[in-house]
């Protein structure tokens, strides 16, 4: 070689360029995770804002991703599901019978700044090509929120969001997006059973042993508010399900249910005196809990099946929980459901019902027996010796503030 | 040496006390020591006391209904506790005696029972509670020529003083009600009385003097004690009748640190 200084300046010079053009143009896609939007509003912080629940699902809630894109060129922009363990970067995970990914968005942009509106339909339909029927954006449908699988926790899902070579099927440049899904509420509590309170019902359960669970959710008949509006048309025996203990106790049951608020306004008389007879009457052989099982007069509240959120009538955690704003003398069906992370509801427990009654707290007990105290922290009803007390109060605490300046003084 | 064998020997006659509990050596730079009291070890100031404290806590309610009233009616005989805490300004020290200074308290208690159904037996689920908060102001003596100057470590004390308490009352809704011609009355307030307790403290010093002198070193702390106490208040509004009577009387035992 005659001047292989001049030869070799010409190859890197020409090396350089290569890998300089293949760097200006390659693709790329970056998401501004930040700015990402739902068309539903968020959920709170505690809530997964950013997971797909059964909700989102059932109003097509659509989330929407701001990218900024660059070469692209007349590429395809494709957006592609998969599961946390799959890639969808290979063209195997897209095509053909070994499809593990599905397409949920596609197009091709016609400026850097882009915004990908993706349905959350799409996202959980899981419509994969290897497995037949329709595919792509769009393809997810309602009957897609209904969650058949045995498993309720929730299921990963990435998004690979990436330019796609129409020729070769090849990935170009990308970014990926992770989040879960979650269609199904968790399994319901056991052994749920009430007690009766003053205008409320104590409500005692089992902890589900779902894991997904992230607290309960609970459901009267009648709706507390709504006592004339009980479903509970059919009269029922309710004699038949309690045992012969309680038939000994009907007379001070019945003076029970003489000292409600009037008593339910649903069903007839004979079947409130026997109902509150029961429910008293378990109350006080068992620490005031009742569990009578399927014999509740409910129609709209059936053990393993999905709640009607019309009847929801308050919140717990743990093991116990208290539905307040009751009626003295009406007896209330209740069932529980567990709700999890992103606010699914599963399915009802046992049924339980209860009557609610007034009880004596110890300070209903003190004032009847003579005593006089009360009234506030605050609270001035004079007597002998009051002044007296809070003046000796005050002269120590200014004794004592008055020693220590002055022996700070004195130092 | 005869003064010291003597010292011993009154300590030994006027208490049962284990004589092992000060008939402890302690390991010095220059050996084996044993305790010698007359030895006194150059302390940081000493003006506060400060105690943690706990004990069962059976208010005194009934004693206004004759000894059988609502309190034992609701609550039972169940043993409930308090925890407190004191702090006491040693303000006068009068040498080879004691000191003399005032001192306040608070504490905490609170007592739980499912309340009864109304005109029946049965329990209903609904809980009734009472919480009690006493406190009080005292004037403390405490003789510490014992531990001091004699070597037994001991320190009998006397407080004596006002006592003052808030109290509530709640159901499962929220604090309790009772109807009354002016409206509902809130079941909640406070009580003020006297309170007395006297009380003997163990000095806990005796038993490790080197850390005794790097707790004094390091935070200050001149003393630490075991201490145990009896203890009435008597909070009826010095014979009003409009108080709950949530005063108790009852022992008290737990740590107490002068610095």
């Amino acid at each position: 070689m005659r001047h292989p200084k001049t030869f070799l300046l010409v190859a890197l010079v020409a090396a350089f360029a290569v890998l300089w053009t293949g760097s200006a143009f390659a693709q790329t896609v970056a998401i501004n995770e930040g700015s990402i939007q739902r068309s539903t509003s968020f959920r709170s912080s505690s809530q997964n804002p950013l997971w797909i629940s059964k909700s989102d699902c059932l109003v097509n809630d659509q989330i929407m991703f701001p990218l900024t894109v660059g070469s692209y060129g007349s590429y395809q922009l494709e957006v592609w599901a998969g599961s946390a363990s799959d890639d969808c970067r290979t063209p195997e995970a897209r095509r053909g019978t070994t499809a593990v990914c599905w397409q949920v968005w596609k197009g091709v942009p016609t400026s850097t700044g882009l915004e990908v509106m993706v349905s959350v339909r799409d996202i959980v339909s899981r419509n994969k090509p290897s497995e037949g029927g329709p595919t792509g954006p769009g393809s997810g449908t309602i009957d897609d929120c209904e969650w058949t699988e045995a498993t309720t926790a929730p299921q990963e899902v990435a998004l690979y969001f990436m330019f796609v070579d129409a020729g070769s099927d090849q990935q170009m440049g990308g970014a990926i997006w992770k989040t879960k899904f979650d269609l199904a509420g968790p399994t319901a509590p056991n052994s749920v059973s009430a007690g009766i309170g003053d205008t409320l019902i104590v409500v005692n359960w089992k902890e589900s042993t779902d894991t997904d669970k992230a607290g309960y959710r609970f459901y009267c008949d009648p709706i507390p508010g709504k006592e004339g509006e009980q479903t509970n048309v059919e009269t029922f025996d309710l004699d038949a399900s309690l045992d012969g203990d309680l038939d000994a106790n009907d007379g001070d049951a019945g003076d029970a249910g003489d000292t409600g608020d009037g008593g339910t306004d649903a069903g007839d008389a004979d079947t409130d005196a026997d109902t509150e007879a029961g429910t008293t009457t378990e109350a006080g052989t068992d620490g005031g809990t009742t569990n009578t099982g399927s014999a509740c007069p409910t129609n709209v509240l059936v053990a393993s099946t999905a709640p009607n959120e019309a009847y929801y009538c308050g919140s717990g955690s743990g093991t116990s929980g208290k539905v307040s704003g009751l009626k003295n003398g009406v007896q209330y069906s209740i069932a529980v459901a567990s709700v999890d992370g992103v606010g699914n509801v599963g399915k009802l427990s046992n049924v339980t019902c209860a009557t609610p009654g007034p009880v004596d707290d110890f300070f209903k007990v003190y004032r009847d027996a003579g005593g006089q105290a009360g009234g506030g922290f605050c609270a001035v009803t004079g007597g002998v010796g009051h002044g007296a007390g809070i003046a000796g109060l005050l002269l120590v605490g200014l004794a004592a503030l008055g020693s220590t300046i002055r022996r700070r003084r004195n130092r | 040496m005869t003064r010291f064998v003597a010292r011993w020997a009154v300590a030994m006659a006027v208490l049962s006390f284990p004589a092992s509990a000060w008939a402890q050596g302690y390991d010095t730079p220059d050996g084996h020591s044993w305790h010698r009291y007359s030895e006194r070890r150059i302390e940081s100031p000493q003006s506060y006391a400060f105690e943690v404290r706990f004990g069962p806590y059976e208010p005194l309610i009934d004693d206004e209904f004759g000894g059988t009233g609502p309190y034992h009616e609701v609550f039972g005989d169940d043993r409930r506790w308090f925890i407190g805490v004191e702090l006491d300004y040693q303000m006068l020290r009068i040498p080879h005696f004691g000191s003399v200074g005032p001192g306040f308290s608070w504490g905490y208690t609170s007592m739980s029972a499912n309340a009864k159904l109304t005109g029946q037996d049965a329990y209903s689920a609904e809980e009734t509670t009472l919480w009690i908060m006493p406190m009080y102001v005292v004037g403390v003596l405490r003789v510490d020529v014992f531990a001091n100057d004699l070597g037994i470590p001991l320190v009998p004390y006397v407080k004596a003083g006002l006592g003052y308490a808030l109290w509530k009352t709640s159901d499962g809704l929220g604090t309790s009600t009772y109807p009354s011609g002016d409206g509902d009355v809130e079941g909640k307030g406070r009580s003020y009385g006297w309170h007395f307790a006297p009380g003997i403290m163990l000095q806990l010093d005796s038993f490790d003097r080197h850390a005794a002198r790097q707790l004094d070193n390091s935070v200050g702390v001149n003393h630490s004690y075991f201490f145990l106490e009896w203890m009435r208040s008597e909070l009826d509004g010095f014979g009003a009748g409009d108080q709950l009577r949530v005063g108790t009387s009852t022992w008290a035992t737990g740590l107490a640190f002068e610095f």
